[in-house]
C-alpha cells in the first residue's frame, strides 16, 4: 500500500486526532502527517500518554489513532488494560513490528518475538499490514472499534508502507 | 502543621465549579470528589496512574470551547510528570490543572512520595504554565479559586493538604463504561 493511500483511507474513514511516539519504520507515514493542514500530528512524550492523549480525544467525540514502534507497546499495557479496555475507549494503535523474525538490533529482539503473543493474551484484536493489503482493511478494522468499542492494533513491518 | 483537610479542600473548589470537565485522578481524590457531588461533566479514573492530565489534555486539545479541570494528587502528577510540559508546550487556554498535594500515596497506606522536597509549583512555572498558584488554608483557595478559573489556561493550583482521608468513603459506584459514557454525552 502506498502511504498517501493508507493516509487516505485513515481520512476516509473519519480517524481525526493523531498522536505518537516516532520509529524509523514511520518516517515517512510520520512526514506525510506533517504535510497534511487536515492532519494535527502530535508528538507525545512516551507511548503511554499518547494513549492517554487519545483516550481524551476519544471522550472529545474525536477518533484517535497512536503511532508507536513496538517497544512503546510494554508501557501502553497498563493503560490499555485498566483505562481503553474497560472503560470501552477504542484507540486504532499503529505499532511498528522492530525485532521481526529476530533480526533487528538487540534491544527490539525479545518484544519483537512476543508483541503478537502480547496481544493474544490480552485479548487485544490486531491485524499485520501486508503489502497486498487494500484499504478495505479498514473497514473491518472500524467495526472493531467503533461497532464493538474495541482497541485494534495494526502491525507495520518495515517496507510494508511505500 | 498543615490543617487543611483533602475532602474539605476538594469540597472548597467544587463551590466554584461551574461548567468544567472534571478528569480526577484515580484514588481517594475521585472517590472524595465523588461522594460530595457527582456530576455528569465528571471522568473518574481508576487506574492508569499518572495518566488522567493527558486524557485532559487530548480532550482540551479537541474541544476548544469546553473548560477542562484536572483534579491532580501529587503522587499521579510525579508519575506523569512530562503532563506539565505537553499542557504547556500546546498552551492549552482551555486547561486547569489543580493538585491536591498531601505529599503521600493516599490510597495505599500513606507512604511518602517526593513532593515534600519536590517542588511542583516551581516545576509547573518551569514548565511555562501561564500562571501557578498555591493554598493550604480553606480561606487562600477561596480567595484563589475566581483567579484561577477566569485566567486563560494553561494554569496551575497546588493545593497543601494533610494526610488521611475520609473514613469509609464511597467507591465511585459507576462503571467505567458509564464512566465513558456520561462524557461521550456531553459532545
Amino acid at each position: 500500500m502506498k502511504t498517501l493511500d493508507f493516509i487516505q483511507a485513515l481520512k476516509q474513514h473519519q480517524y481525526d486526532f493523531f498522536t505518537g511516539v516516532p520509529c524509523s519504520i514511520f518516517t515517512s507515514l510520520i512526514q506525510a502527517f506533517y504535510n497534511d493542514s487536515q492532519i494535527q500530528y502530535i508528538s507525545a512524550p512516551r507511548e503511554d500518554s499518547a494513549v492517554g492523549m487519545a483516550a481524551g480525544a476519544y471522550l472529545a467525540g474525536k477518533k484517535p489513532v497512536v503511532l508507536m514502534q513496538n517497544s512503546g507497546l510494554g508501557y501502553c499495557l497498563n493503560v490499555l488494560t485498566s483505562l481503553n479496555m474497560i472503560y470501552k475507549i477504542p484507540t486504532l494503535l499503529i505499532v511498528s513490528w522492530r525485532g521481526y523474525l529476530g533480526q533487528d538490533a538487540p534491544e527490539h529482539i525479545i518484544m519483537g518475538s512476543i508483541c503478537i503473543k502480547l496481544c493474544q493474551i490480552a485479548d487485544i484484536p490486531y491485524s499485520i499490514l501486508e503489502k497486498d493489503h487494500s484499504p478495505q482493511i479498514f473497514d473491518s478494522i472500524s467495526e472493531t472499534l467503533f461497532i464493538q468499542g474495541k482497541i485494534h492494533i495494526l502491525f507495520l513491518r518495515e517496507g510494508i508502507l511505500s | 502543621m498543615k490543617e487543611l483537610k483533602r475532602f474539605q479542600a476538594i469540597q472548597t473548589v467544587l463551590q466554584y465549579i461551574d461548567q468544567e470537565i472534571i478528569i480526577h485522578a484515580n484514588g481517594m481524590i475521585g472517590r472524595e470528589s465523588f461522594q460530595e457531588k457527582q456530576r455528569k461533566r465528571n471522568f473518574y479514573m481508576i487506574g492508569s496512574m499518572g495518566i488522567n492530565a493527558f486524557i485532559g489534555i487530548g480532550m482540551a486539545l479537541s474541544s476548544p470551547k469546553e473548560r477542562i479541570l484536572i483534579f491532580d494528587g501529587d503522587g499521579n502528577l510525579i508519575m506523569g510528570l512530562n503532563s506539565l510540559c505537553q499542557a504547556s508546550y500546546h498552551q492549552l487556554h482551555n486547561f486547569y490543572h489543580i493538585v491536591f498535594d498531601n505529599e503521600v500515596h493516599g490510597s495505599t497506606g500513606n507512604q511518602p512520595t517526593i513532593s515534600n522536597v519536590i517542588h511542583l509549583d516551581k516545576i509547573a512555572t518551569a514548565a511555562g504554565y501561564r500562571h501557578v498558584y498555591t493554598a493550604s488554608t480553606k480561606e487562600e483557595i477561596q480567595a484563589i479559586m475566581p483567579q484561577f478559573l477566569s485566567k486563560k489556561g494553561p494554569v496551575f493550583f497546588l493545593i497543601k493538604v494533610e494526610k488521611g482521608n475520609v473514613n469509609n468513603i464511597t467507591r465511585v459506584t459507576l462503571s467505567p463504561e458509564q464512566i465513558t459514557q456520561q462524557i461521550r454525552d456531553l459532545f
